[in-house]
């Protein structure tokens, strides 16, 4: 048996935004703070810090996780995508983004990074989500103003004109 | 709040996580070697509830990282039982083909407890060993009859499910797996829809083993802030459709026995056996439809 050995800090490589990232992390960095605080990614946003809000959402190999409650080694060989990445190279609004506009989908908009990635997450599984699944998914994160009805409109529209894009 | 250069203000609790070490064992002979050098460790298996457990005052010195032992993440049977592996993640269990064949009712009552981005990376061991009430694993396994396997320097050993908060799991030890035996299992139903007050899941059992005839109802409840308690029933008959057509009677028996000191800030006793047995009641008379 191999005696494994105890780290103090971590040789993180990663890719975020499609940018290959490497840099040694304390054990204890969470990945919210190399983002917002390391980065200047400042679009991830720090809500309860505890998981449950999901303000800080961002995807990780396309899966959504709140980045307050993930260590920065944990996406060691991972894609991290974060809201910034969502923007077009000439820094124009992705297609959930305009949909969330569209909608007004938002007030004070903190939640709305990790609302938006939740909704990439979501219609990258399921071109067409019905009603009740993009509630279910939708309630996985916190808004305190919209009352999820605009978004729940936000993410159907941007379902229609992402499924009228691959129809065409 | 603190102002970080380039960042803004930030909330100054995301910064207070302890300095922590690291060890990632890629076996779990070589997680238990961890275990028993570290001085101060916490095991980190999916890791959604960690960072809270800090912000409530959990000062581990070491962080044991469990994702990259593999015997934890797989999940097998054979005819009489079905083993999960204490690092399967809540998604990828649910709609795994053999929990899905062998428990069809758990699985899909194992689909329903939380949310979707925390099925993506919270485990069943985490979920169970984090050892909060209001997390719904020890409440879905303790009704059926699931045993959990612990592994420590000393040995194996296993534990049932509804003993969680019994005090007896082995210091220095690593969940490994959940074993749910499957034979004669004849129907699951889990209720949430008054969750936080209060949950049920149910389970009806045929004898093995040449046990005799009848059923055995194995009934789970559960709020925000107590231990699951359980309820369990010697009924008779032979089809589904006798207990689904006796539904109320036997929800209002088994709901007899629940424990005197069966009540929380938010629900008292005499709510929760009328509302329990209504719920339970309402899951028995869908059995037949199983």
């Amino acid at each position: 048996m191999s005696e494994a050995a105890a780290l103090d800090g971590y040789p993180l490589q990663c890719h975020v935004n499609g940018q290959l990232l490497r840099r040694d992390v304390p054990i204890e960095r969470t990945l919210a703070d190399l983002l917002h605080d390391d980065l200047g990614l400042t679009g991830t946003k720090l809500g309860c810090s505890r998981g449950v809000c999901g303000a800080c959402v961002t995807l990780v190999d396309g899966a959504p996780v709140a980045s307050c409650s993930t260590f920065a080694f944990q996406v060691n060989g991972c894609a991290v995508l974060s809201i910034e990445g969502l923007a077009s190279g000439d820094g124009s609004l992705g297609v959930i983004q305009q949909a969330f506009v569209a909608r007004s989908a938002f007030q004070c908009g903190y939640c709305t990074a990790g609302m938006v990635l939740l909704t990439k997450a979501l219609l990258d599984r399921d071109a067409d989500p019905s009603h009740d699944t993009i509630v279910e998914w939708i309630s996985s994160n916190v808004c305190r103003c919209t009352g999820y009805v605009l978004i729940i409109e936000a993410v159907q529209e941007a379902a229609r004109v992402l499924r009228a894009g691959s129809a065409a | 709040m603190q102002l970080v250069s380039s960042a803004g203000l930030i909330p100054t609790s995301a910064r207070s996580l302890p300095k922590l070490k690291l060890y990632e064992p890629r076996t779990v002979a070589e997680a238990l070697d961890a275990l028993g050098r570290a001085a101060n460790p916490v095991l980190l298996s999916g890791g959604t509830d960690l960072v809270a457990r800090f912000n409530e005052g959990l000062s581990p010195g070491e962080l044991i990282n469990l994702a990259h032992v593999a015997e934890l993440r797989t999940v097998s049977a054979d005819a009489r039982y079905l083993r999960i592996g204490a690092a399967v993640t809540h998604g990828a269990g649910c709609s795994h083909p053999t929990v899905r064949e062998g428990a069809p009712g758990f699985a899909h009552a194992w689909s329903r407890i939380s949310n979707p981005r925390i099925r993506f990376r919270a485990t069943l061991g985490g979920n169970l060993m984090a050892l909060r009430p209001r997390y719904e694993g020890a409440l879905l396994l303790s009704a059926i009859g699931a045993e959990l396997e612990f592994a420590s320097t000393a040995g194996a050993s296993k534990l049932a499910a509804a003993d969680l908060w019994a005090g007896r799991i082995p210091p220095r030890s690593l969940l490994t797996a959940i074993t749910i035996d499957t034979g004669g299992l004849a129907w699951y139903a889990y209720e949430r829809s008054m969750r936080p007050l209060i949950t049920l899941a149910a389970c009806l059992r045929r004898p093995v083993d040449g046990g005799g005839a009848g059923w055995r109802l194995r009934c789970a409840v559960g709020t925000e802030y107590l231990h699951p308690a359980l309820l369990e029933l010697n009924l008779p008959g032979t089809e589904l459709r006798e207990i689904a057509s006796a539904a109320k009677d036997i929800a209002d028996q088994a709901f007899t026995q629940l424990p005197s000191d069966f009540f929380d800030p938010v629900a008292t006793r005499a709510y929760c056996v009328a509302a329990g047995s209504v719920l339970l009641a309402r899951q028995l008379a869908g059995a037949e439809r199983v």
